[in-house]
C-alpha cells in the first residue's frame, strides 16, 4: 500500500471511518500474523496477539505520528507483544500449556512438512532480538532502513544483527539435522 | 578469520547490501579457498530455506474478531455507529437491574479437579472445562488482559467456545493474591468453575462478584451464562482485580460488544 493512501485512511480511522479501518485490517493482518507466528511459532498465539497489536494500536489512533509510516508501527507493536508473550509464556512454562487445539485449520496443515518445522523450532532457538530482524527481512521483505526504524535502530546495527541472527541460525539448523550443502 | 568475514560479506550480499570493493574481497575468497566455497553453499541453502517457509494465512475470524472489539473515535458523521455509543447504552436503569438481580445470587457449581501428582501427568483444564461447555475447542478469543508485575504474572482470556462463554485464568505469584472477578456490569453468572495446578486456597460468591485466593502456580476456568434479567443492549464488562494484602495491584476489564453477545443471545 503506498504511504499516502496509508495515511488517508489512518486519517479517515481518526475520524472513526470503520470501513478505513476494515481496508487497513485486511491490508496487514496477514503480514502482522506471519511475523508474529515466526516469533511466536503457536499458531493460536500468534492470532491473539495480533488481534492484541490491531486493539492497542486503534486504541492509539489519536496519537498516531504521520511521520511514520503505518505498517511500521503495527509491526513495531506486533512485535513487543510477541516478546511480551514469550516472558509471560517462559513465567508460565511448568502449568499446562496448551492452547485449545480446535480443528486443524489450514495454516497448521500447511505447516506440517518436517523441514518446515525443524526451521521454525531452529527460529525459536535463537535470541528474540536477533530473531526478529529474522523475522522482519525474510517474512515481511522489509529493507535495513525500514527494519531500523520498525526496531528504532541505525542501518548499521540492523545490518550486524543479521549476520549474528544468521550465525545462529545456521548452528541451529545443523543441530536440527538440516545439514547443507 | 575469514570464514567469519565470507559469512558477513555473504549476509550482506544476501541483502544486496555490498560496496564494489566488499564484493571484490568476497570474490577473492571464494577463489582461494574451498571451505568458503562450501560455505557459500551452506549460507545459500539457508537462505532458500528461509525464504520457502510457506506464507501462513491467519484464521479466518481474525478480521472480524478485530473489527468487532475495535474502538475508534466517535465519528463526526451523525449517522455512524461506533463502539462509543456502547457505553451510552448502558443506562443507570439496566445497572440498578443487573444489582437487583445479583441479589439472588447464583448457582455455583464447582468442579474442583485436585491435581494428583503421584498419579501421572497434571490434568488439562480445557479437558476439564469441555465436560462443563460443550463444543469446547476455543472458537474466538473475545477479549484479553494480562498482568505482569513484579512477583504476579497473569493471562485472563475470555473465550468463546461453541455457544457458551468461558473466562479462563491463569496466574503465577509468588506472594498471596485475590483475583476478584466482578460480573455484575456483565450480565452474565456462573453456572461452573473449573480449577487446576491443586486448589486455591478460598474461594467465595457474593452480588456477582467472584474472589479466589491463592498464590504459586493456578489456573482457573469459569464457565459464564447469560442471567435470566439480562437483554445484552449495550457492551458488557467483566471487571478484574488483583491484590495482594489489601493493597491493589492491578486491575483491567474484559469486554463483550453487542455483535458477538447478540450472536450468544440467539
Amino acid at each position: 500500500m503506498h504511504r499516502d493512501q496509508e495515511n488517508a485512511l489512518v486519517t479517515e480511522c481518526q475520524q472513526g471511518n470503520r470501513q478505513a479501518l476494515g481496508t487497513l485490517v485486511n491490508e496487514y493482518q496477514k503480514p502482522v500474523y506471519n511475523a508474529v507466528y515466526r516469533m511466536l511459532g503457536n499458531a493460536d498465539e500468534a492470532a491473539d496477539v495480533t488481534q492484541t497489536a490491531f486493539l492497542k494500536a486503534l486504541e492509539n489512533i489519536d496519537r498516531f505520528d504521520p511521520k511514520f509510516r503505518f505498517f511500521s508501527w503495527i509491526y513495531r507493536i506486533g512485535l513487543n507483544e510477541a516478546i511480551d508473550e514469550l516472558k509471560r509464556r517462559k513465567r508460565l512454562e511448568p502449568m499446562t500449556e496448551t492452547p485449545a487445539a480446535d480443528t486443524p485449520r489450514p495454516q497448521d496443515q500447511v505447516a506440517t512438512s518436517q523441514a518446515t518445522d525443524q526451521v521454525q523450532a531452529a527460529l525459536m532457538e535463537i535470541k528474540e532480538d536477533l530473531r526478529e530482524v529474522l523475522v522482519l527481512r525474510y517474512f515481511t521483505e522489509c529493507s535495513y532502513h525500514q527494519i531500523g526504524e520498525i526496531l528504532e535502530l541505525p542501518d548499521k546495527t540492523v545490518k550486524s544483527r543479521l549476520f549474528s541472527a544468521r550465525q545462529q541460525l545456521k548452528t541451529q539448523l545443523e543441530h536440527h539435522g538440516i545439514h547443507s550443502a | 578469520m575469514s570464514v567469519e568475514r565470507a559469512f558477513e560479506l555473504l549476509s550482506a550480499a544476501a541483502d544486496g547490501d555490498l560496496t564494489s570493493a566488499e564484493r571484490a574481497e568476497l570474490d577473492k575468497l571464494l577463489s582461494e579457498s574451498a571451505e568458503i566455497r562450501k560455505l557459500q553453499g551452506e549460507f545459500n541453502d539457508m537462505d532458500d530455506l528461509l525464504n520457502r517457509l510457506p506464507d501462513l494465512n491467519p484464521p479466518a475470524g481474525l478480521h472480524d474478531q478485530i473489527m468487532q472489539q475495535a474502538s475508534l473515535p466517535r465519528p463526526k458523521a451523525e449517522d455512524a455507529w461506533s463502539i462509543s455509543d456502547w457505553f451510552h447504552s448502558i443506562t443507570l436503569r439496566s445497572i440498578l437491574g443487573h444489582a437487583a438481580a445479583t441479589a439472588f445470587g447464583a448457582l455455583l457449581v464447582i468442579v474442583a479437579y485436585e491435581s494428583r501428582p503421584n498419579f501421572g501427568p497434571s490434568p488439562d483444564l480445557d479437558d476439564l472445562v469441555g465436560t462443563m461447555a460443550p463444543s469446547a475447542g476455543v472458537t474466538a478469543m473475545l477479549d484479553r488482559f494480562s498482568v505482569d508485575e513484579t512477583g504476579v504474572s497473569s493471562i485472563a482470556r475470555l473465550e468463546q467456545r461453541g455457544d457458551s462463554v468461558v473466562l479462563d485464568i491463569r496466574i503465577d505469584t509468588k506472594q498471596l493474591v485475590e483475583v476478584s472477578v466482578d460480573l455484575a456490569a456483565s450480565g452474565f453468572e456462573i453456572e461452573a468453575l473449573a480449577q487446576t495446578q491443586s486448589n486455591f486456597e478460598s474461594i467465595q460468591l457474593a452480588d456477582h462478584v467472584l474472589k479466589i485466593k491463592g498464590r504459586g502456580q493456578r489456573r482457573f476456568a469459569v464457565l459464564l451464562r447469560k442471567r435470566d434479567d439480562t437483554d445484552f443492549a449495550g457492551e458488557a464488562k467483566i471487571s478484574l482485580e488483583y491484590s495482594s494484602n489489601g493493597i491493589l495491584l492491578q486491575q483491567g476489564t474484559l469486554r463483550l460488544n453487542p455483535v458477538t453477545l447478540s450472536l450468544l443471545d440467539e
